[in-house]
């Protein structure tokens, strides 16, 4: 039924050459959202509503950029030719990768629709078709030229993942999230970010998404891989000679390797020379020749290319001497990290005593700050996050005292935050929960509490914190004093 | 002789309005004060070479800047330090005197922004009359500014009354903070180093003040505690400058805190949580100890005490205090009372958080690679941003990086030339290592260099690439580099005295 109206509109622009066909098959989506705030643990923000295409895509999976749908509330599905409407609801997500997949309630919305095809190549100066709809359904095509196939940052600044950067005047119609672009009637990418100025579309490719549904296909989402290391280009000559290279464009230098990463396990060290991952040489920028894209970062190999619990054979210079490391492919969780690079589709942690508020640190946290945070959010918060493979164990958190909600028992303490929690009641503290715990176990009647920086430690009554927090919940009206997501 | 105060002067303007003839009265009065200030105020134009930090092997860039002074006793002249920082020629202009007198600096002190000069020509003085100090100016009391402000070239008056006594920072040198008041008479550029007069005594020094755009008729003086300090502190003919206790404390009015330490209601004080290890009072006071008087004088729960009547900060008795001198502390220390004594001396970890003035940069340039020592001047020079930078800046007292690391070594810039072209990402970034020696210091980066070896390996702080420069080139790359950039000058060390110990 869809399909047939598209039919209809389609032939009143001839103009167009290979007109896409299969338009049926996209999808509006509408998104409301709400997300924390981390300044208010215990708080929602206002909701706000987003909008943009899914496309649907293999095994009835209707595929949107995770930005769309993140902390959404609400997701509402509608084809835009015929209006038919229908809740959604996100199947699985990488807010890494800027992927998502939303399943429809009712999946008879999507019978006898057919899914978009993958397009997983790509070369220079392909042309790409964009497609937009008007707000009466009318589709939009606009043309569109792969100006550079690189490796690039994504949204959360974590990974960097393949992408097309398209030089293209987009119609400015409805909201740009998800748009396709296809070629010879397949999905080759979709859209992450635009700049109308640059007329610069940067897209999520093919390849990219191929491995999202890929990953996806056993019911178990494990993420992309990655090998865990940073490296910088070998240009210096004299570092080259100093390295022990002989040659003029190869390796590149291993800058920092992340504990616990396959990396590490498998024996990388800073210092090392990176020479080759499996049969591709690395230059001395970081790039190897790949079969589908030319030269492309290395970061593809050890990413895209691998699925996490893979090997990769890194043939190293070390002092000198040539050897070879059989590495693992781990997906890094966010669970690893002391400082997560982003807290979205759950809501902060926090615990509450006393007034004495208590957070894990987080990026997402340090971005309450706004654009400018890393300058402008306390420097040692700023530092910690930086800095967190070399300062706190894998796996082990960084707790805050964040705020103080002022009180009876907390008099001359008010002005407290912002402080690394490091030690309660003798207790290293090294996540959220061993809060209560030891807040459990009073040293003498008294909580001693431990801080990273000045004043480095207070005391407080262990009865007059208990008797207190009725008192905080209801004065300033929270639900709850603490939130823990079970996990 | 008798002159009247600004505060009567009030009164007396207010009747002038119904009786024209105490209006005469008053400005004859006013006009003796005016008279008399007229004869001690000069005007000083200063000639000044600001170095440059970007360029440290250059003299700096040239300026010429007015402000105020005031003649005292001892045939010295008064002003501010930023007046007369980095001074090379100043000369005097008094009132209705076409003759323009050289000067010089007699004494700086630059962490509160006083200086005093000298003439050598003793007919300066000729006509001069010498200005005494006051007191501390009651609050809503009227006082007169007199300088040499824009405007006009004759000597400017302003009044105005005290709105405020506060400790407060003193911007010249970035750092300090003493006493000030603050006034809401107009006070503009050239105002500097102006006296405040009230009942015929100088109560201030006018010293800064907001731009219109931020605050208007906010004004801010030097009050005489401070210059009194000053004054007495050059008795022995060279400026010490101020001390430092060097302690964190956090107040004690929480009633847990209290309660953990058993004091009883009336016992009141302050508990600190940390001291200085290069500070006066490391090795005498230690963390949980609580301060419950200072001298004698019985410390608030939250660090104040009542001193000549005022509620001021307990730092205020430290303010007044010299170099060598002591301080006594009564202190609950595991329940235990007792007194003891710390002999003051400067911190000076700290002084990494000071404007520098005076001083030529230290630096080391090799290979077209400058090296200096972090600093307020430098960060300031160079709008540094780099997060890992401004980080250990901020945390260098704090968290005691100075006991690693007395200077914290910075690749500041880069000259370009073919032997650093790929050295850009290092800029601003902190120096480790060199050829395996850890740099504690600008002389560790300058006798690292001196050491004979085939190539100097240069490690930075954090994930960064080292430097690799091979001996080889560097004679012929160095040369290129001084022709190139017109370098005159390779290193600065200092004068050997280091501001560390």
């Amino acid at each position: 039924m869809a399909a047939f109206a598209f039919l209809i509109v389609v032939g009143n622009v001839p103009a167009f050459e290979r007109i896409p066909r299969n338009l049926g098959s996209i999808f509006r989506v509408a998104v409301t959202s709400q997300r924390y705030d981390f300044f208010r643990p215990w708080d929602k923000r206002n909701p706000s509503s987003k909008e943009g295409l899914g496309i649907l895509v293999r095994n009835n999976r209707i595929l949107v950029t995770a930005r769309l749908v993140a902390d959404a509330t609400y997701i509402e599905l509608e084809a835009p030719a015929t209006g038919e409407k229908v809740l959604g609801s996100v199947e699985a997500i990488d807010h890494l990768a800027d992927l998502a997949v939303i399943k429809p309630e009712d999946s008879r919305f999507m019978w006898r629709l057919k899914p978009w095809r993958l397009q997983k190549k790509a070369k220079l100066d392909d042309q790409l078709k964009a497609i937009q709809f008007e707000g009466n359904g009318t589709p939009i095509f606009t043309d569109g030229e792969i100006k550079s196939i690189e490796v690039a940052g994504y949204p959360h600044g974590e990974s960097s993942f393949l992408v097309y950067r398209v030089d293209i005047s987009l119609a400015q119609t409805g909201s740009s999230f998800t748009v396709p672009f296809v070629k010879r009637g397949k999905l080759a990418g979709v859209l992450m970010e635009y700049s109308r100025n640059s007329r610069n579309a940067v897209l999520i490719p093919g390849v990219v998404i191929d491995h999202f549904l890929t990953d996806l296909e056993d019911g178990h989402y494990d993420g992309f891989p990655r090998a865990g290391f940073e490296f910088s280009p070998l240009e210096d000559p004299q570092l080259r000679r100093f390295v022990g290279i002989d040659d003029n464009d190869s390796g590149v230098y291993i800058t920092a390797v992340i504990p616990g990463s396959g990396a590490d396990i498998d024996g990388l060290k800073p210092g090392d020379v990176l020479l080759a991952i499996d049969q591709y040489a690395i230059d001395k920028y970081g790039q190897y020749n790949d079969k589908d894209f030319g030269r492309i970062s290395l970061a593809h190999l050890t990413t895209t290319h691998a699925f996490a619990g893979n090997l990769r054979n890194f043939k190293i210079l070390r002092d000198g001497q040539m050897s070879f490391l059989t590495v693992h492919m781990n997906h890094i969780s966010l669970r690893d990290y002391p400082s997560a690079p982003f807290v979205i589709d759950e809501p902060p942690e926090y615990f509450i005593a006393g007034g004495l508020v208590f957070q894990e640190l987080s990026r997402q946290y340090l971005k309450e700050w706004g654009g400018n945070w890393a300058s402008n959010a306390p420097r040692r918060l700023v530092y910690y996050d930086r800095h967190q493979w070399d300062l706190f164990e894998p796996g082990s958190r960084i707790v805050i005292l964040s705020q103080i909600l002022p009180s009876g028992s907390n008099i001359g303490y008010e002005d407290l935050r912002y402080l690394p929690v490091t030690e309660v009641n003798g207790v290293k503290v090294r996540r959220l929960k061993d809060i209560p715990r030891a807040l459990s176990i009073p040293i003498d009647g008294f909580h001693h509490i431990v801080f990273a920086e000045n004043p480095k430690k207070i005391y407080l009554e262990a009865t007059a914190l208990e008797a207190e927090n009725a008192v905080i919940k209801e004065r300033f009206g929270l639900t709850n004093l603490l939130r823990f997501n079970d996990n | 002789m008798r002159f009247f105060g600004a505060s009567k002067l009030n009164c007396y303007l207010k009747a002038a309005v119904i009786l024209g003839i105490v209006l005469t009265a008053v400005t004859v009065s006013v006009g003796i004060e005016a008279e008399r200030v007229r004869k001690a105020l000069v005007r000083i134009v200063v000639t000044s070479q600001t170095p440059d930090y970007r360029a440290p092997w250059k003299p700096g860039r040239i300026r010429r800047g007015v402000g105020s002074g005031f003649v005292i006793a001892g045939r010295r002249i008064m002003t501010n330090a930023h007046i007369v920082s980095n001074f090379k020629f100043m000369t005097l202009d008094k009132d209705g005197d076409p003759r323009k007198y050289p000067a010089r600096v007699l004494h700086v002190a630059h962490d509160c922004d006083l200086a005093l000069l000298e003439v050598a020509d003793p007919s300066f003085f000729d006509g001069t009359e010498t200005l005494e100090f006051g007191g501390i100016p009651e609050l809503h009391s009227t006082v007169a500014t007199y300088g040499y402000p824009i405007g006009g070239d004759r000597m400017s008056v302003t009044r105005g009354v005290v709105s405020r006594v506060e400790f407060r920072s003193y911007s010249h040198s970035g750092l300090d903070s003493h006493l000030t008041v603050q006034i809401d008479a107009a006070i503009n550029p050239g105002n500097s180093g102006g006296p405040v007069v009230q009942d015929g005594n100088v109560i201030g020094v006018v010293f800064q003040g907001y731009s219109g755009a931020i605050a208007q008729n906010t004004g801010y003086m030097i009050p005489v505690p401070v210059i009194s300090r000053f004054l007495h502190d050059i008795n022995d003919q060279k400026y010490d400058g101020y001390v430092e206790l060097a302690v964190n404390y956090i107040n004690l009015l929480n009633p847990s805190y209290r309660n953990y330490l058993s004091l009883a209601p009336d016992l009141t004080g302050v508990s600190v949580t940390s001291v200085l290890e290069a500070g006066s009072a490391a090795g005498v006071i230690y963390p949980c100890d609580v301060l419950l008087k200072i001298d004698g004088h019985p410390i608030t729960n939250d660090g104040h005490i009542s001193l000549d009547g005022k509620y001021v900060q307990m730092e205020e008795i430290v303010e007044r205090k010299y170099h060598g001198d002591t301080v006594t502390f009564s202190i609950l220390r595991e329940r235990q009372h007792l007194d003891v004594d710390v002999t003051l001396k400067a911190a000076w970890p700290y002084t990494i958080f000071t404007q520098k003035y005076d001083l030529q940069p230290r630096f080391v340039l090799f290979a077209g690679l400058l090296f200096q020592p972090m600093s307020r001047n430098l960060i300031n020079a160079y709008k540094a941003s780099d997060l890992d930078l401004l980080y250990h800046y901020n945390v260098f007292v704090t968290d005691e990086i100075y006991r690693e690391r007395p200077e914290i070594i910075v690749l500041s810039d880069i000259l370009p030339d073919p032997i650093n072209a790929y050295f850009e990402s290092l800029k601003m970034s902190m120096v480790d290592e060199i050829n395996g020696v850890t740099i504690r210091t600008l002389k560790d980066v300058a006798r690292a260099f001196s050491e004979p070896a085939d190539r100097f390996i240069v490690r930075m702080v954090g994930d960064r690439l080292p430097i690799v420069l091979e001996a080889d080139r560097i004679p012929v790359a160095r040369e290129r580099i001084l022709k190139q950039y017109q370098v005159t000058r390779e290193q600065h060390l200092g004068d050997g005295t280091a501001r560390y110990d």
